[in-house]
């Protein structure tokens, strides 16, 4: 059958009744319902048709209709069990399976060679015979021809070509109103040279229904904002970008301090939006304060910086908590997070080393690569706390899976135990991913065996180390070449992914989201700012302090948050986004507020090296770190449920603290301050402002001449648990 | 109860109560009873409750519901057997109360899971599908909760005493939002009494703090949203709901057992089982949905006689496990049924799994999921049906056999809620409710 199409006419598909929308005269249609039954001849001239003599090939073929048909899908045959006795490949990703079962199982019931019509294939996939699944194809349709024409043909396995890539064309499409169509075709480059057109069997979906309407291949706006279709053919899958933009053109000047917010202003052109300007000094000094040291700041500091003349006070202050000790101790904290530091039933001193080693390097140069180097080729007893990544399971799959989330930012777990359904991994990849791990011996101490034992499923041999360009590597420890490969300048991965987590941490949601799901069908928000960070954070050794700087200094760190019911706009960090705070630097700020100081004797980071088991912290949201734990997105974490908010409300960690005798609020009645004294310094150290002449009013009023001694203690402490949990306390905004 | 100061409104509900502190005492009922505020509520809705009975640590089905008197001393065990309602059908003889009722329940002697782990077998039961590494499930009251939200001021899914159930290692809303958590009484694994302590008010708050107190946060955001400071308000419902939880002297109300004439707290019996029994027909009526009642120490691998007839000699309640659950199950199922509740409640009494039918040289029995018994009583099921059998030792199931995930399928279905539906992960994952189970037709047909 030849699929070949000439590009440079529009397809015309003969139209059939069903799926397929194809504007044609209705005379050529009745022509057509006419002609289905006489199919052999009808055929030979139909420019897209099958021809008898003509070979079908399987594996490009018959494959292609099974996924497009919805056969293999996850709910269906794809299933783990299959349905009604029949099973296929999760999507197709092994035709070897997949012709058994059609051709071979069931005593090759399934086809009728002599008769395929009434080959069961057939007649479930047109409903003939019940079939739970409905009716896939009509029986004057495309795919039943293809089908038919192939069990005719003996049902057998040519071979005839293999997919090499699939291109989508246009690559990507910029709508300029919601009143336009637009086309797009999917190309499959073959091994035999030929480039086919292959739109009609490519599995067409949309990752957001709302935004696209989809028609074939014929795609109509809804929304602006930028939007993705998702491509998948055989075993390939591709994104195809489409933009509308939200206004014509953006009003405001866009202020830029370096290549981050180059990036971003090209972004926001391309899709007419206005950035907001920056945020006032108060403002920007709290966040930087929060974000670099992890602490409210002083009231004194934030006014003695609003009042600074000095036209780099901004970049002196970033440089001072750089190098300042509590920068160590928050970003030990997000690493810790980032590597699981205590999760999945680590003791103490394993924890407490782990995370002792991240300090120190934290300390010193906070490399990435490093960090990344000793934790993948760590030995040794749990004093080397870099063996701490070695100590979270035990299961060769599951620390690759671990390796290549936390390093390389992707996830491979669906691979354990079939192709990865929306990106490149093949089953027998991440075999090889676990290849590296499979000599790990974990009795005390951590070593590395060459005896191994591990089976790769996929090839029925013992799993080989393999890196996914291919290259096999062997040698006594194969994870020393892996750490190697990752953490070279050119490796597509760690840059990014590690860049892209930072960033996600400082400016509340990452360039591509979830930040550890780095996939080809993930679509990023903006490819320059991904690129461009990734460069940055190479040529700067993938140390932690560089990077930082440059994220908070740029202009895009320093806007205003803003609220706009188009949320969508988000992803292109026109504004900045609030976001809750981590739960240590909450409880800080809590006990700061309230007692003056930490009431824990080190803070959390420092010493509690298994904060999920800190009954304060986890009340406030601390990530139990036996599974990921995601830098909190602007929608914040979700609270613990009813049980969280009794306790939060009635229970002792926040009351206690409030009414605490030698705490701020019961210490200032005691002093006799005013209550606009009590109220300025609660905001200047909840908030770093002051209260303006509304919210002065508003509380102050309720402070009424009558009222007792005790009345005003509790109503002080009520106003004090407000702010505790007000938005612009709990936030970083 | 003589420090409770009442002061009605025109309606009749009580607003300035004072509540002494560390007791839920002390809330002045008022004119209004609980229940007609919450009946209202639940006419409403057309799906049925649920009480969920669960007997931690696999409870014996040969020493329940599926006895083997005819076998040889050591699969028999030490304890005798008695009729019941059914003619033919026998249970323990710590089992009278229930014995009398089985012409009114369903009984499923065919229950079989390949899972003899309480963690794993746990997760099995509760989810209806078999754990993977990859995915945490939710539990049946999460599910309910969350694809049937109530309004109410109770929440939807309470756990009686608290939800550690098969080693507490499972995080009941799997990958559910954490709104659908089940609401625990405490959080203590060995409580003494059923006080609801999350809901214990500390020193010196009442009912009017604890609302000007959600009140001034609402303002404060709404202050700092004119100020461009923090984007958009945010969601409250989880802040609502707990202030409802607190001041509303119904729901509150429902959570106080001394509430109850002393004559149906007796029926019940004085146990901690017996009293959280009770609580649960209260919560029902309260408009909860879903109600998990947890009696664990059913991991008798020793001392059978002890522990499940007599109990403890010098113990404040020397009565084994099994005659507490035969008297606050039977005086629950009564109760329901004199109160109407019973046909549009299901009451479900499972464990992880049974226990081997061969006693052990501890005189105890050990870990048995290849066979056991789930009991059903109203919600809509049959009166008087045995489904399934096991072999004459109580080994293998011999007829009617059903899976965990057909037992889970069954009961969504029976409380109107599709199993096969599709629920979406939080990372776009499709995922169907109940894994490959099937309805078993005799009991939701």
């Amino acid at each position: 059958m030849d699929n070949r199409i000439d590009p440079n006419t529009r397809s015309s598909n003969v139209p059939l009744p069903g799926k397929w929308r194809t504007p044609v005269p209705l005379l050529m249609l009745r022509l057509v319902q006419f002609c289905w039954l006489l199919v052999p001849f009808a055929m030979q001239n139909a420019p897209v048709s099958v021809r008898a003599d003509e070979p079908v090939d399987f594996d490009t073929q018959i494959m292609a209709v099974i996924s497009k048909n919805g056969c293999n899908a996850a709910s269906c045959h794809g299933s783990a069990g299959g349905r009604g006795g029949f099973q296929l490949s999760l999507f197709g990703s092994d035709p070897d399976l997949d012709y058994d079962q059609i051709v071979r199982e069931r005593q090759g019931r399934r086809i009728h060679l002599n008769d395929p019509e009434n080959s069961l294939v057939l007649q479930k996939a047109t409903d003939s015979i019940g079939h739970e699944g409905g009716l896939r194809f009509d029986s004057d349709s495309r795919e039943y021809r293809l089908v038919h024409e192939w069990i005719s043909q003996g049902a057998g396995r040519i071979r005839s070509r293999e997919l090499e890539r699939i291109e989508i064309d246009p690559p990507s499409i910029d709508f300029e109103n919601e009143a336009q169509m637009r086309e797009f075709r999917v190309l499959a480059n073959f091994s035999d040279g030929q480039k086919v057109d292959v739109s009609q069997d490519a599995v067409i979906s949309l990752l957001d229904e709302e935004s696209l309407f989809l028609d074939g291949t014929v795609i109509t706006v809804r929304r602006p904002g930028q939007h993705s279709v998702l491509v998948r053919y055989l075993d390939q899958v591709g994104l195809l970008q489409v933009t509308l933009p939200y206004a014509a053109e953006t009003s405001n000047d866009l202020s830029r301090r370096g290549f981050i917010d180059d990036a971003i202003n090209s972004g926001l052109n391309r899709l007419g939006i206005s950035p907001v300007s920056e945020a006032d000094d108060r403002t920007l000094y709290r966040r930087l304060s929060l974000d670099l040291l992890g602490e409210l700041p002083d009231a004194e500091v934030v006014q003695a910086f609003a009042e600074s003349k000095s036209p780099d006070k901004f970049e002196q202050a970033v440089d001072s908590m750089l190098a300042d000790a509590r920068f160590v101790e928050l970003w030990t904290w997000h690493l810790a997070e980032w590597l699981r530091v205590g999760g999945s039933g680590q003791d103490e001193k394993v924890a407490s080393n782990y995370q002792h080693w991240i300090r120190k390097i934290v300390r010193d140069d906070a490399s990435l690569a490093r960090l990344a180097t000793e934790s993948l080729t760590a030995t040794g007893s749990p004093e080397n706390g870099a063996t701490g990544f070695y100590r979270l399971t035990s299961d060769p799959g599951i620390q690759a899976e671990l390796a290549c989330n936390t390093w390389m930012g992707v996830r491979v777990g669906c691979a354990n135990c079939h192709n990865h359904p929306l990106d490149h991994w093949k089953r027998t990849e991440y075999f090889q991913f676990a290849g590296f791990f499979a000599g790990i011996r974990r009795s005390g101490e951590i070593r590395v065996s060459t005896e191994t034992t591990l089976v790769n499923p996929v090839t029925g041999k013992l799993a080989v180390a393999a890196l996914p360009d291919g290259e096999e590597v062997s040698g006594a420890d194969p994870r020393k070449p892996f750490a190697e490969w990752l953490t070279k300048n050119e490796n597509p991965y760690f840059a990014r992914s590690t860049a892209n987590r930072i960033w996600a941490i400082l400016m509340g949601r990452g360039v591509y989201e979830p930040v550890d799901d780095f996939r080809e069908t993930n679509p990023v928000s903006n490819q320059e700012l991904l690129d461009g960070l990734a460069n940055f954070h190479a040529v700067n050794n993938f140390q932690l302090r560089p990077l930082i700087r440059e994220i908070v200094v740029s202009s895009a760190w320093r806007r205003q948050t803003s609220i706009d019911p188009v949320t969508s706009k988000d992803r292109f960090f026109w504004r900045f986004m609030p976001r809750e705070l981590p739960a240590p630097v909450l409880l800080e700020a809590i006990d700061r507020v309230t007692l003056g100081e930490s009431k824990m004797e080190q803070t959390a980071w420092t010493a509690h090296s298994q904060p999920g088991q800190i009954v304060e912290l986890v009340l406030l949201g601390q990530c139990d770190r036996n599974a990921n734990c995601l830098p909190a997105s602007a929608t914040g974490s979700s609270q613990g449920g009813l049980a969280g908010n009794l306790e939060l409300m009635i229970g002792r960690v926040l009351n206690s603290r409030i009414s605490e005798r030698n705490g701020f609020l019961m210490k200032s009645i005691e002093e006799s301050s005013s209550d606009l004294e009590i109220l300025e310094q609660l905001y200047l150290i909840a908030y770093s402002r002051s209260p303006n002449q509304l919210e002065q009013k508003f509380w102050l009023e309720k402070f009424t001449d009558g009222l007792g001694d005790a009345s005003r203690e509790k109503l002080w402490q009520d106003i004090m648990w407000a702010i505790l949990n007000s938005r612009e306390f709990v936030t970083n905004h | 109860m003589s420090n409770r100061t009442r002061s009605t409104r025109c309606d009749g509900i009580t607003r300035r109560s004072f509540v002494r502190i560390g007791t839920l005492g002390g809330l002045g009922m008022g004119l209004l009873d609980f229940r007609t505020m919450a009946a209202a509520e639940t006419a409403r809705r057309n799906n049925k409750n649920c009480i969920l009975v669960w007997l931690d640590g696999g409870a014996s089905h040969l020493e329940t519901f599926d006895p083997k008197p005819l076998m040889p001393q050591e699969v028999r065990g030490p304890l005798n057997s008695i009729a019941t309602s059914i003619p033919g059908v026998r249970f323990g003889e710590c089992l009278p109360g229930l014995a009398k009722l089985m012409s009114q329940m369903t009984l499923l002697r065919g229950v079989t899971s390949p899972l003899g782990e309480h963690n794993l077998g746990a997760q099995y039961m509760l989810t209806g599908t078999k754990p993977v590494p990859a995915l945490e499930y939710p539990v049946m009251g999460c599910a309910v909760s969350h694809l049937n939200p109530v309004g109410g001021d109770l929440p939807a899914h309470v756990a009686i005493p608290n939800h550690a159930v098969g080693g507490a290692r499972i995080r009941p809303n799997g990958y559910l939002p954490s709104s659908c958590l089940p609401f625990e009484l405490t959080k203590s694994d060995k409580p003494k009494a059923l006080d609801a302590t999350a809901l214990q008010i500390t020193g010196g708050l009442d009912q009017v703090r604890v609302d000007r107190r959600a009140e001034y946060l609402k303002r404060l955001d709404q202050f700092s949203l004119s100020l461009d400071r923090t984007g958009a308000l945010p969601d409250y419902s989880g802040l609502d709901q707990a202030v409802r939880l607190i001041t509303s002297p119904s729901a509150r109300a429902a959570f106080d057992l001394e509430q109850e004439p002393g004559r149906i707290r007796n029926q019940y019996g004085q146990s901690l089982f017996g009293q959280s029994c009770l609580l649960a027909r209260r919560m029902i009526e309260g408009g909860v949905k879903f109600v998990t009642v947890n009696y664990p120490g059913w991991d008798t691998h020793d001392n059978l006689v002890v522990r499940l007839k007599d109990g403890y000699v010098g113990a404040l309640d020397p009565v084994g496990l099994i005659p507490n659950l035969d008297r606050g199950l039977s005086a629950l199922i009564a109760d329901l049924g004199e109160r109407g509740l019973l046909e549009e409640t299901l009451v479900v009494v499972m464990a992880e799994f049974g226990r081997t039918p061969r006693i052990n040289a501890l005189g105890g029995r050990d870990h048995w999921p290849r066979a056991f018994s789930v009991l059903f009583a109203g919600g809509g099921t049959p009166r008087g049906l045995v489904h399934g059998e096991s072999d004459e030792s109580g080994e293998s199931p011999k007829s009617g056999a059903v899976s965990p995930s057909d037992l889970a399928a069954t009961i969504y279905s029976l409380l109107g809620i599709d199993p096969n539906q599709e629920l979406v992960t939080p990372d776009g994952r499709p995922v169907r409710l109940v894994g490959d189970g099937s309805v078993i037709k005799q009991l939701a047909g």
